[in-house]
């Protein structure tokens, strides 16, 4: 077995070791932030439960989050927007011989994993104890890694007025005070159930046993908005996500680009192998 | 007979330049909102063309570091290219895809150790400064240890690898975009940097001795059109391997073949199958293995560039239409189109890399054997000597 020079083993094992020079192998926890404690005195994640099938479309919680957070009016959007950060979506239903539209509502969902907050490189996005996902603008960059990483596509840049990432930040200030989301208090319609997560969690099982779809409880680690329905949520246009957190699946990649490295070194040092032999035989061969 | 007017050429240069600052000023203006229904345009594909076009370095390892005699005519300019090529990417996403460009050193101040493209910012710092180091050595060789030079490539060629394959990981970790969700993504971000490195040393190379000397001297015509050449074939064969295995898990998953189905049989297949696989990499092949276009300098020159515009549509049609499909309502395409404030800023950054390249051939003693020279204007003025 041919022997490795003193510069050929530098040269492999440089990249290796450069990762420990960095000391930057990620750690996978979200970024969690304490929120300051509720009036009960203990902190505890909160949820909301939506059930789809009570749902009649007024659009009262798009209307309200509008007004409470001074957002331009937008009539029926389709899509989130920085003017609409929740949306009343339609689907039309056939089953059973009958059409029926459907109603679900759509806004950040809270991850408790949050694939935002693992990506932003200045933590202008961070997760609280509380259940919130809220955003910093004084530290934001306008990268929007946030917009391209999030599997339910919500993040919405606002280029045109303040450069700032919209969201819903699930009235963080209100339930600091002890209150509902302002779209839980509107509802008339008994679609969203304000709670504990672990509460929450146990109605949406039992619904679950009765033979509805869950949405929300495993997907990517689960989030702070479990949806209830009577159809399949892929009826609904609700994204096949998965149940690996971000933070998991980010972590088989940093194998990779260790893998990587040792194999761009390898290809680089077996090209220049190569190349060098064939340039000592052509000598050879020249003299 | 003169070939080359260097003061004209600068004043071209300028103007164009000029144009990219009028690009950024209309993005301030306009933010972007005319062509932003995805989050990253054509200045990130740009970016991230031009970081791995530090591949240069990677390879000129293969004499800074494993010391292949027949590199070291070009060694010096290579380096100076590798270091230069980052400048425009360094542009391109602070100053043109920041949507609060003022506050980037924020990665730094407030650096979130899980994020990969705060690492990113740390780790094209090192990058650079690494090869300007390697730069300073290489210029100053006679008055630095043997072992600096060495040492300094090692060093480089770490930084670099590293650079690269953080940056396929940026992409390659964001399961919510299937075309770019991948673990090959790193390694094949290496080896595409490499062959860009490959085509664009031949390119900027080749111009520079032709437009200076009329003509390429004979080691180094050998050296691209037999060495050079080589790397270039594996590397595209690599390059398509991994392109290929990346999506073959898109096939079976009729919710992420269609965003495949982008590349292939929709918007983007025309520059797919037209700018990267025809032009890109079929024809390029084609020449690099003909007998009569081989050993040809000006076949050689065409291969390379026609491999540049395959590598910039392969990154172009990676990420934009890696954005295309999302949105509350699943399948629906999301058309995009640069701005013309993006198009003038990507002129304008392009033509800051030429002009900075042009001003190093002139001041810097970019061959082997060449001392430095002070500029002395010919009697009566006139054009400096090319």
């Amino acid at each position: 077995m041919r022997q490795l020079s003193r510069r050929q083993f530098l040269g492999l094992s440089i990249p290796a070791m450069s990762l420990f020079v960095l000391g930057r192998v990620p750690i996978s926890k979200p970024n969690v932030v304490q929120t300051s404690p509720t009036q009960s005195g203990k902190t505890a994640a909160k949820a909301i439960l939506v059930d789809i099938s009570k749902c009649k479309g007024c659009r009262a919680c798009e209307t309200v989050c509008r007004k409470l957070y001074k957002l331009l009016p937008e009539s029926k959007p389709l899509d989130l927007s920085p003017r609409s950060l929740t949306v009343v979506k339609s689907t039309q239903i056939e089953g059973n011989g009958e059409v029926k539209w459907l109603y679900s509502k759509w806004q950040c969902m809270h991850c408790v994993q949050p694939t935002c907050t693992t990506v932003c490189p200045v933590g202008a996005l961070y997760k609280t104890s509380d259940g919130p996902v809220l955003y910093d603008k004084a530290k934001c960059i306008g990268c929007e890694c946030c917009v391209n990483a999030c599997p339910f596509h919500i993040p919405r840049f606002n280029w045109g007025e303040d450069r700032t990432v919209k969201m819903c930040n699930l009235c963080a200030e209100r339930i600091g005070n002890g209150l509902e989301p302002a779209c839980v208090e509107i509802c008339k319609h008994g679609v969203l159930t304000f709670g504990e997560r672990q509460s929450i969690i146990a109605q949406a099982t039992e619904a679950a046993a009765k033979g509805a779809y869950v949405y929300g409880r495993d997907e990517l680690g689960g989030t702070s908005w479990i949806y209830v329905s009577e159809v399949p949520f892929h009826k609904l246009g609700f994204p096949d996500v998965g149940t690996v957190s971000y933070p998991e699946h980010s972590r088989g990649i940093w194998f990779s680009q260790i893998a990587s490295m040792g194999v761009g070194v390898a290809l680089i040092w077996g090209l220049s192998w190569y190349l060098k032999r064939r340039g000592n035989q052509e000598a050879r061969n020249n003299q | 007979m003169r070939r080359f007017y260097p003061s004209a050429w600068i004043i071209f240069l300028l103007i164009l330049v000029a144009l990219g600052v009028y690009g950024f000023y209309r993005i301030q203006l306009s933010g972007l909102e005319e062509a932003k229904a995805i989050a990253w345009g054509l200045l990130i594909p740009s970016y991230v063309f031009f970081v791995p076009s530090a591949g240069v370095s990677l390879v000129n390892s293969i004499y800074t570091v494993f010391r292949v005699p027949q590199f070291k005519p070009i060694m010096k300019r290579a380096i100076c290219l590798s270091l230069l090529l980052c400048v425009p990417a360094w542009i391109f996403i602070i100053f043109g895809s920041l949507g609060r460009w003022w506050q980037f050193y924020h990665i730094y101040s407030l650096y979130h150790v899980t994020s990969r493209i705060a690492l990113n910012g740390i780790l094209v710092v090192v990058l650079g400064l690494a090869l300007f180091i390697e730069l300073i050595i290489v210029l100053r060789q006679e008055n630095m240890p043997r072992w600096a030079p060495m040492v300094t490539g090692i060093i480089a060629l770490a930084s670099v690898i590293t650079v690269h394959t953080n940056l396929g990981a940026i992409f390659g970790a964001l399961n919510a975009r299937p075309l770019w969700d991948s673990y090959l993504l790193p390694l094949q971000f290496v080896v595409s940097a490499m062959l860009a490195g490959t085509t664009l040393t031949i390119l900027f190379i080749s111009l520079t001795y032709l437009l200076r000397r009329g003509k390429i001297p004979s080691e180094v015509k050998e050296l691209f059109s037999r060495d050079y050449r080589f790397i270039a074939i594996v590397l595209i064969i690599i390059n398509w391997v991994l392109i290929a295995a990346k999506w073959l898990g898109l096939l079976f998953i009729p919710e992420d073949f269609q965003h495949l189905k982008l590349l292939i049989a929709g918007p983007f297949s025309p520059t797919f199958w037209g700018l990267e696989v025809i032009l890109g990499t079929i024809v390029p092949l084609v020449i690099l293995f003909r007998r009569r276009t081989r050993q040809s300098s000006t076949w050689l020159l065409v291969a390379a560039a026609l491999i540049v515009v395959g590598l910039f549509s392969g990154k172009y049609d990676l990420i934009i239409a890696g954005q295309s499909i999302g949105g509350l309502s699943p399948g629906v395409f999301i058309p995009y189109l640069p701005s013309i404030s993006e198009v003038f800023f990507l002129i304008g950054g392009v033509a800051f890399l030429l002009l900075l390249y042009t001003l190093t051939e002139l001041w810097l003693p970019l061959d082997l054997e060449e001392a430095p020279a002070p500029f002395i204007p010919a009697e009566g003025g006139g054009e400096p000597p090319v």
